[in-house]
């Protein structure tokens, strides 16, 4: 999986997390991915729920010592 | 080029609220910021509109009304304290303290409007003439009053001020960002008017 851009929005809090992300989608092209490093459980729940609604698919997760990591493939 | 790279920390929590619509998004921001809206006649709905407008990140804004402001000024864009005033001068010194994205021009050399508020009917008073940036071409718009719903007789409220303010502020935004013209609205285009669409109540 190539990731064309990642964005740490491990410092904002809702609703400025998705606005981070939803900006960062439209900065690359459709089919490619999006990694979102996140921080806390709120984030963790609603950036994937607010990506699926938006049409974007979330291709999976992963938690490590920094936060986790998400990826995300923007709607083509 | 990253989004970052084009609007700013400060634009993107100005304009929050913006970036979360579907309908608008980073793109529609920014398009938003490239823009320009002329506002002839600062009626009470017009000093509203300038007020949404100049919220919304319009890059440019430019006022044309050399009428005197009432007394008791235009709440709640334009203080008491300016009475007499220019009201475009007096508008564009009151935006200017609203967001500092807007480049805001007064013009000088405008005709000065009918008078008149734009919810008596056959009144004119609003045309928002919409200009995207780099394009020649210059759209106005004025309600057109084809039934009572549309233009009920009688002065504005404020309420009703502040509605139709909100309402022609909306339609620009939407016209800035779809290209699309709005139903029961005329076009005024080098002094020529055309209906652009029936009146929403019938």
């Amino acid at each position: 999986m190539t990731v064309a851009r990642t964005v740490d929005i491990r410092r904002y809090r809702c609703p400025m997390t998705w606005v981070r992300v939803k900006l960062a989608l439209e900065a690359i092209e459709p089919g490619e991915v999006l990694e979102v490093l996140l921080s806390g459980e709120e984030p963790a729940r609603n950036i994937p729920r607010s990506a699926v609604d938006e049409g974007h698919e979330v291709l999976g997760s992963d938690e490590g010592p920094e936060g986790t990591r998400l990826w995300l493939r923007k709607r083509s | 080029m990253a989004e970052e790279e084009i609007l700013t920390d400060a634009q993107i929590e100005r304009y929050a609220r913006h970036i979360l619509l579907r309908e608008v998004g980073g793109a529609g921001q920014r398009r938003l910021l490239a823009s320009a809206v002329r506002i002839e006649g600062l009626s009470p709905e017009g000093a509203w509109a300038a007020l949404y407008l100049a919220l919304a990140g319009v890059g440019r804004l430019v006022l044309a009304d050399p009428r005197p402001v009432p007394v008791g000024g235009m709440p709640p864009l334009i203080p008491a304290s300016q009475v007499g005033a220019p009201r475009d001068a007096a508008a564009l010194a009151a935006l200017a303290a609203h967001n500092p994205d807007v480049a805001l021009e007064r013009d000088g050399e405008a005709a000065p409007p009918d008078g008149g508020s734009l919810l008596r009917p056959g009144n004119a008073e609003l045309p928002l003439v919409v200009r995207a940036a780099g394009r020649a071409a210059l759209v106005g718009w004025t309600e057109a009053p084809p039934c009572p719903i549309c233009a009920p007789v009688g002065e504005a409220t404020p309420e009703a001020a502040a509605l139709a303010g909100s309402l022609a502020a909306s339609r620009a935004l939407g016209y800035l960002l779809f290209g699309a013209a709005p139903r029961g609205l005329v076009r005024l285009e080098a002094g020529r008017e055309e209906a652009l669409g029936p009146c929403p109540h019938r």
